[in-house]
């Protein structure tokens, strides 16, 4: 008997939405199912290891910048997967954001020992490892999209 | 954050017994580095064997500890995970701290810098 190809039709886009309040350990947490939904979705390794990264860096700067470790702040998260790119918008109602920095040469061979920085890193961690940033503060609230295009491997 | 020490000769190996190193402890990860480099540790070497995730808050908690310890004691990192790794890569503090492969090799080259 011939085997019947069967023809499976992928969804254009899939999608994983979550709200949260501003709060470290559930940063830890929604990180943890982001990267098992992604995985789930047969997203390469190290695509979800950089984007794990990436998302931690915007998910904490709303915790600190936005809502100032207040508790009570709620995040908005949605990822959206599509065979050629993964989409991440952010939104909260914190305090207004001024909008992404630039990457900038941070030099860091060149100092002397107490100039050493202790942070700064997040926004050229998000510039490097993602494709676009968009930005834009409206109706008092900060959207934050990420977007991280996948090669031909991890989309097939 | 659990931290367990072993001392061999005059080096302390302190090695992180938690699988993320992140902005949710930093501050833990601080204070246990803090305690160790007040009981008189000279010269430690982080193994980092366990951590499978550092952010940014995480690399930033690192440099703290070593500007804390001062210029008279040394701060060397030992077994880190690729994704740890990219990160001190991307930011060129790869550059800055001492890394090693594994706790054996940071003992070896801490053993020959001692004679």
């Amino acid at each position: 008997m011939k085997p019947r190809r069967i023809l499976k039709k992928r969804p254009k886009e899939l999608r994983f939405q979550i709200a949260i309040k501003s709060v470290q350990e559930e940063v830890v947490t929604v990180l943890m199912d982001m990267c098992a939904w992604l995985a789930h979705h047969h997203v390469a390794r190290d695509v979800i290891d950089e984007l794990e990264l990436v998302l931690a860096e915007a998910l904490n700067n709303v915790v600190e910048h936005a809502y100032l470790y207040a508790e009570n702040g709620e995040i908005n998260i949605l990822l959206r997967l599509r065979p050629s790119q993964i989409r991440v918008t952010i939104t909260d109602s914190g305090r207004a954001f001024d909008g992404p920095p630039q990457l900038k040469d941070m030099n860091v061979e060149d100092m002397d020992f107490e100039e050493l920085p202790e942070g700064g890193f997040g926004w050229n961690l998000i510039r490097t490892l993602t494709d676009d940033v968009e930005f834009e503060h409206k109706d008092k609230q900060n959207r934050l999209t990420l977007t991280r295009n996948l090669g031909a491997v991890a989309s097939a | 954050m659990d931290i367990e020490t072993n001392v061999v000769g005059d080096i302390t190996v302190a090695k992180l017994c938690a699988t993320r190193l992140d902005a949710a402890r930093a501050v833990r990860f601080k204070e246990g580095m803090r305690d160790i480099s007040d009981a008189g540790a000279r010269h430690i070497v982080l193994d980092m064997t366990d951590i499978d995730f550092m952010d940014s808050s995480g690399l930033g908690a690192v440099v703290t500890v070593m500007k804390q310890m001062g210029r008279e004691k040394t701060l060397e990192l030992a077994a880190l995970s690729p994704t740890v790794g990219k990160v001190f890569k991307l930011t060129r503090m790869d550059s800055v701290f001492g890394i090693y492969p594994s706790v054996e090799d940071a003992l070896a080259q801490g053993m020959k810098t001692a004679i």
